[in-house]
């Protein structure tokens, strides 16, 4: 397969990951120096109680913030160092994002909403549309591309959401929580659909969660606490096993 | 370090600009509607403010001019039986008036030399009297003691007054007025009875000039004259040294007229049977029944030809006074009240451009135009607050700070063209309406129609500027934001 033999190529890498908030006495270190290295391809579950600093590696990783100290390299570059057009295009084209509350735009329909970074991109109107509806299609929205976030079902958004962050081909897919605001059904459904992504098309998957049944689609999973690494654990090392919901599958 | 390889970098069409503006803005109508009203409603009070006040102030100086040249007659008649008081020859030579000191210069047989002289003492007397303008009220009131400067200064010839004077000022710990004792005693002992003597002789020539004009009339009344108002009238005036402007004869002609109307109307309602008569038909008692009563009551055709027809037996017919005529003379009383009513108590202000208004009118602007700039931005502000996270989400989908920028500016621009738009229409319907209540149809005469469009088009452009920039601040702001920080902010 071909995620075996690009499995070796780091994507991303942290090196001594710093980020801290709030100055003087009411400074709270989000994250305490944090070294990790990402393989292209791969399905990476990143999980740890609430507050342990998974968002803020979170949004560090997919550029949406500074670190405090450290480095942030992306396919070897450091993002510090990136101008504001150069961190648009790697937002636009490089990373594809997919937020616990979905984040649509509510004024646009889910065709529009999927269509929208792709006019950033500079594609046009009649691709966009074509590629839009074919992304659609994929996440089993086809249907329902005229219908706006308010009309839609939190899954149905999050799908969405996962078309318009697929619609530039980004080598990298963040995802905070994307099942947090779900029930149990439909978080299967969308992890479903990211494993499959994951698989066919080989973009790399970056998943924060408190979801466990995660762990039986991750390749790896990294543990942190209290702003720094606790462990990470190969998946095919793990004897685990995960419990059907709704008598389904 | 390995620089990234930007192929193709990110852009924002202005079609595409466009159209995400107007679906953000239909969607969210009622938002939009509450911004585009408060746009409309801040336009229109700055608008309204700057309308009502060149139209009020020019309705005002229109008024005035009018009322001016329905005096005229009145003035020309007191200059024909009256020499001018020293207070009026002293106001003139202060004034400038030209013409005035021409016929001054005439009538007092003043040389040149006379005439600088009695401008330069003029000039004294004018310090001298605002010198007690400037000083606290206390000490103008020990100074004056009852009586006004010009009085005060015909006492100081007398040297015990004058030391008195001198002493009370000194007490007062006061300057001497003119700068000194001597300079002050030169001016009332001096300089005083000299303007005097200069006055009585402008005086003396004045009343010899009209006089001679009287012997002329004979039988005939001024008014009559004035009527009348041929080349031989104005050519003994002008021989006399009187000259009436050309635009000024048909103007006097015919208030002379309404004047000789209105003693024969008088005339006739002192006979008791027409009295009687005019009483009954307007409904009060004949005590009740004057003549400013009778011309205010007469204003409409039926009225008019009433009283014309009761009256036709005393001498009406004679005199000239049909239906017809008494319409017109209550009509240009009703005019004469409702320019005293426009005028008011202001000094009429003569606009020189479009913003030479008084300076209470332009406070007024400046205070309406800070409402109107606070109210648009503060809308600007939370319609922006309102949007972050949008803001957050386009720019992780690669939005540059620019695209929000010109997104948010856009939309708020064409909120402004909508606001604007309205905004100045209520604003001139508000003023109109406002200045047609005060002043009546008299708004329409003086209307300056150049300046209401100019001012139509300045309010329209700043109000667009306004919610432009009032918009580019907040978004600013919230667009410099890294994504996750405007997330935060909720």
């Amino acid at each position: 397969m071909k995620k075996s033999s690009a499995s070796k190529a780091v994507i991303i890498r942290t090196i001594g990951l710093e980020k801290s908030y709030g100055v003087g006495e009411a400074v709270t270190h989000a994250l305490r120096g944090v070294d990790i290295a990402i393989f292209r391809g791969e399905f990476i579950a990143i999980l740890g109680p609430s507050g342990s600093g998974k968002s803020t590696f979170f949004n560090m990783v997919g550029a949406l913030d500074g670190p405090t100290k450290g480095r942030v390299l992306i396919d070897e570059v450091d993002i510090a160092q990136l101008n504001a057009v150069e961190l648009a295009f790697l937002r636009c084209r490089k990373i594809g994002y997919i937020f616990q509350t979905f984040n649509l735009i509510r004024y646009m329909t889910a065709l529009e909403n999927v269509t929208v970074p792709m006019s950033f991109a500079g594609v046009t109107p009649e691709d966009a549309h074509r590629k839009g509806m074919e992304l659609l299609d994929l996440v089993g929205l086809a249907d329902r591309w005229q219908h706006r976030p308010i009309e839609m079902s939190g899954g149905q958004q999050q799908r969405v959401a996962i078309a318009r962050a697929l619609c530039n081909n980004p080598m990298i897919l963040l995802a905070d929580e994307p099942t947090g605001n779900l029930d149990l059904r439909t978080g299967a459904e969308i992890l479903d659909i990211m494993r499959t992504i994951s698989r066919e098309r080989g973009v790399t998957v970056i998943c924060a969660t408190h979801d466990l049944r995660l762990l039986d689609v991750c390749d790896r999973m990294v543990w942190i606490r209290d702003g720094r690494i606790g462990k990470i654990e190969e998946r095919k090392n793990l004897d685990i096993r995960v419990g059907k919901i709704g008598g389904t599958k | 370090m390995k620089p990234i390889e930007v192929k193709d970098p990110v852009r924002l069409g202005p079609a595409r600009a466009f159209s995400l503006s107007l679906t953000s803005m239909y969607y969210r109508m009622t938002r939009s509607a509450i911004t585009v009203l408060i746009l409309t409603l801040a336009v229109a009070f700055m608008s309204y403010v700057l309308f009502y006040g060149i139209i009020s102030n020019d309705a005002k100086y229109y008024a005035s001019n009018r009322l001016k040249e329905s005096r005229m007659l009145g003035e020309w008649i007191s200059r024909l039986t009256a020499p001018d008081p020293h207070q009026i020859i002293f106001d003139n030579i202060i004034s400038g008036n030209s013409s005035a000191v021409a016929e001054y210069a005439a009538w007092g047989r003043l040389s040149d030399g006379e005439m600088d002289s009695l401008k330069n003492i003029c000039g004294r007397l004018r310090v001298f009297y605002s010198y007690f303008d400037a000083i606290p009220r206390s000490s103008r009131a020990v100074l004056l003691a009852d009586s006004d400067p010009m009085t005060l200064a015909e006492q100081l010839r007398d040297p015990r007054r004058f030391e008195e004077f001198i002493i009370l000022t000194g007490q007062l710990k006061l300057q001497t007025p003119m700068g000194g004792r001597q300079a002050l005693w030169n001016l009332v002992a001096g300089d005083l009875p000299r303007v005097n003597e200069l006055m009585e002789r402008i005086r003396q020539g004045h009343r010899s000039a009209y006089s001679r004009v009287q012997k002329i009339l004979d039988t005939v009344s001024l008014q009559e004259a004035f009527v009348k108002s041929d080349g031989t009238f104005r050519q003994v005036l002008r021989d006399a040294g009187f000259v009436i402007p050309d635009a000024d004869a048909a103007h006097l002609a015919r208030q002379a007229a309404d004047d000789i109307s209105i003693k024969r109307l008088g005339m006739v309602l002192e006979q008791p049977e027409a009295r009687t008569a005019v009483a009954r038909i307007m409904g009060i008692t004949q005590s009740d029944l004057n003549l400013l009563r009778c011309v205010e009551w007469m204003h409409t055709k039926g009225r008019a030809n009433r009283i014309a027809s009761a009256i036709a037996h005393y001498g009406g017919r004679e005199a000239g006074l049909d239906g017809k005529r008494l319409r017109t003379l209550a009509e240009e009383h009703q005019r004469t009240v409702i320019l005293q009513k426009t005028v008011g108590d202001e000094k009429p202000y003569r606009r020189a451009g479009l913003f030479s208004l008084p300076p209470r009118t332009l406070w007024l602007i400046l205070v309406s135009f800070l409402v109107c700039v606070v109210g648009i931005s503060n809308t600007m502000l939370m319609s922006v607050t309102d949007r972050f996270n949008e803001i957050a989400t386009m720019k992780c989908l690669g939005a540059m700070d620019e695209f929000i920028m010109v997104l948010f500016v856009f939309e708020a621009m064409m909120q402004g063209v909508v606001g604007s738009a309205a905004g100045v229409v209520l604003g001139v319907i508000l003023s109109m309406l406002r200045a047609v209540a005060g002043y009546g149809g008299l708004v329409f005469e003086s209307l300056p129609a150049v300046d209401v469009l100019l001012i139509a088009l300045i309010s329209f452009v700043m109000g667009i500027a306004i919610a432009g920039l009032a918009a580019t601040w907040p978004s600013w702001t919230a667009a410099r934001l890294a994504p996750m920080e405007a997330m935060r902010v909720e």
